[in-house]
């Protein structure tokens, strides 16, 4: 699976639920403006910086507000509404989101933030020095919500790879499945140390011809399972992540072309044969011990803040689509259900040769 | 033994029971699709099968006149809105290859009984899915019967 990364993303409306002040910008500003961003379901409360304020639009009902997510990531706030003498009377407003490099920490940011708005059941936006002071929600579809929580898990995960090696990782606009299952290996690697995962190709390792390695292969083959170990590197993103000695453990293993692989390393000349081993049921164990390891206390308050939010969004989304299967059949009663769940049925002739 | 339990990553389709007992708000299946979102963040997915299976029930109670047009309609709508908002695997010419040979190798009763879970089972194959069940059984006569190019088929049985 390859997954795309939000940003520079079309607005989402904003449905105002009610307004305690309308927002009337006054005259330039003493000091730096911000926008205060609170979530009472999650608890989540953001304070973000006023990095801009293009009002170059305000006789056509039009103003742009750009607040600091991060120095990568920005919130553009579009408010839209009427001038007066006394200033500008917010009527709606819709929410935008850019990115201007893409980190692993700012897209998880920005992904968090963005589904906490859009599962949120009613959020207050307060920019005291707009005068602006209401109550809104935003109506995301659901498929959306579910990709911003995919993505913020991935990038969760790339965090955590670049805390653990000290690596830091441009991510690019696409995640390729290679580099999505790479994450996720390399998370797993870090986090158990100690984990399954499929194996649904043969690998390949290299062995000297020697008498020693014969009778290794031998007694693997007797085996149910093949073991090997050797030093290990995962690539992400283009750079390669030592993960140190590695043993793995190939289940229900079949060696392939194993009597020809036995008669080259039973020549005992030290050439290198390669021997293919792959799972009848597609599992390997791996046993990373030597990989590298994420220290404790490694994130600050306020992103410690944003990844307790998990399982509250989870919670809330899963419910959205618990409600949503369950509206399928909403208004039938137990005979009705039953009958309009039933699986269809072919008479006998269709499934005559 | 081609039929393996499903590992922590893998992704699966809920099979048409289940996606029944999900519509039914059963507690098994709310229970399992939390733990599945919880891990993979994303919602089982539904093979093109389920999703006949399940406007197929509708226009049924419609032709026999047991729900009017209007009902229909709404009926309809919900199950594309929920439909879409998850991913849903096609009936693909990969699909149709494991199909086909799963289908000919199977009993003349058998195919009248599982013909629906073959193309399930086999469009979960083609995508890379495993399936979410709660009738071990059924499939492990399918996983039986799989082609060299995706010999094992991995299942989670949800138990109600």
């Amino acid at each position: 699976m390859s997954t795309v990364i939000l940003g520079n993303e079309a607005s989402v409306a904003a449905e105002i639920i009610s307004v305690l002040s309308a927002g009337v910008i006054v005259e330039p500003h003493q000091g730096a403006l911000s926008m205060e961003i609170s979530v009472p379901n999650f608890g989540g409360y953001f304070r973000l910086e006023i990095a801009d304020l293009d009002d170059s639009e305000i006789e056509k009902g039009r103003v742009i507000v750009r607040a600091t997510i991060d120095t990568n990531a920005t919130m553009v706030v579009t408010l839209f509404g009427e001038s007066d003498r006394e200033g500008f009377h917010t009527k709606s407003f819709s929410f935008g989101f850019e990115s201007s490099e893409k980190t692993a920490e700012s897209d998880f940011r920005l992904a968090t933030f963005r589904a906490a708005l859009s599962l949120a059941i009613q959020t207050r936006l307060v920019a005291p020095g707009l005068g602006l002071d209401l109550w809104f929600r935003l109506n995301e579809p659901l498929r959306n919500i579910s990709e911003m929580l995919k993505l913020r898990q991935t990038m969760y995960r790339a965090m955590v790879i670049e805390r653990a090696t000290g690596r830091r990782f441009k991510i690019p606009s696409f995640i390729s499945g290679e580099d999505m299952e790479a994450i996720s290996f390399l998370y797993h690697a870090i986090t158990e140390g100690v984990f399954e995962w499929p194996l649904d190709e043969a690998l390949t390792f290299s062995y000297q011809a020697s008498k020693e390695m014969a009778i290794f292969l031998e007694e693997a083959e007797q085996c149910s399972y093949f073991r090997h170990i050797g030093s290990q590197h995962q690539s992400l993103f283009g750079v390669e992540i030592p993960l140190g000695l590695v043993a793995i453990r190939i289940i229900d293993k079949h060696i392939e072309d194993f009597d020809q692989a036995l008669e080259e390393l039973r020549k005992d000349d030290g050439r290198t044969v390669a021997v293919r081993v792959r799972s009848r049921i597609g599992l390997a164990r791996y046993n990373m011990r030597e990989a590298p390891h994420l220290p404790t206390k490694v994130w600050d308050k306020d992103l410690q803040m944003l990844i307790d939010m998990e399982s509250q969004l989870d919670t809330v989304l899963v419910e959205r689509y618990n409600s949503l299967a369950a509206s399928t059949l909403e208004g039938l009663d137990d005979e009705e259900r039953t009958a309009i769940t039933e699986r269809p049925h072919l008479g006998e002739e269709a499934f005559v040769d | 033994m081609p039929l393996v339990p499903p590992l922590a990553e893998t992704t699966l389709v809920v099979d048409t029971d289940v996606f029944t007992h999900w519509r039914n708000r059963r507690p098994y299946v709310l229970e399992h699709v939390a733990g599945y979102f919880k891990r993979l963040k994303e919602f089982p997915a539904l093979t093109s099968m389920t999703v006949f299976e399940a406007m197929s029930g509708i226009e049924k109670e419609l032709v026999r006149g047991n729900i009017a047009n209007e009902q229909a309609n709404q009926y309809h709508a919900r199950i594309e809105q929920l439909s879409s908002s998850m991913t849903q695997l096609a009936f693909d010419k990969t699909s149709a290859t494991i199909a086909a040979y799963i289908y000919q190798r199977l009993a003349q009763s058998e195919r009248n009984k599982h013909w629906r879970d073959i193309f399930i089972a086999a469009t979960a194959l083609g995508n890379g899915y495993g399936i979410a069940t709660t009738n071990r059984r059924d499939f492990e006569l399918i996983a039986a019967h799989l082609p060299d190019s995706n010999p094992v088929l991995r299942l989670a049985v949800w138990k109600q």
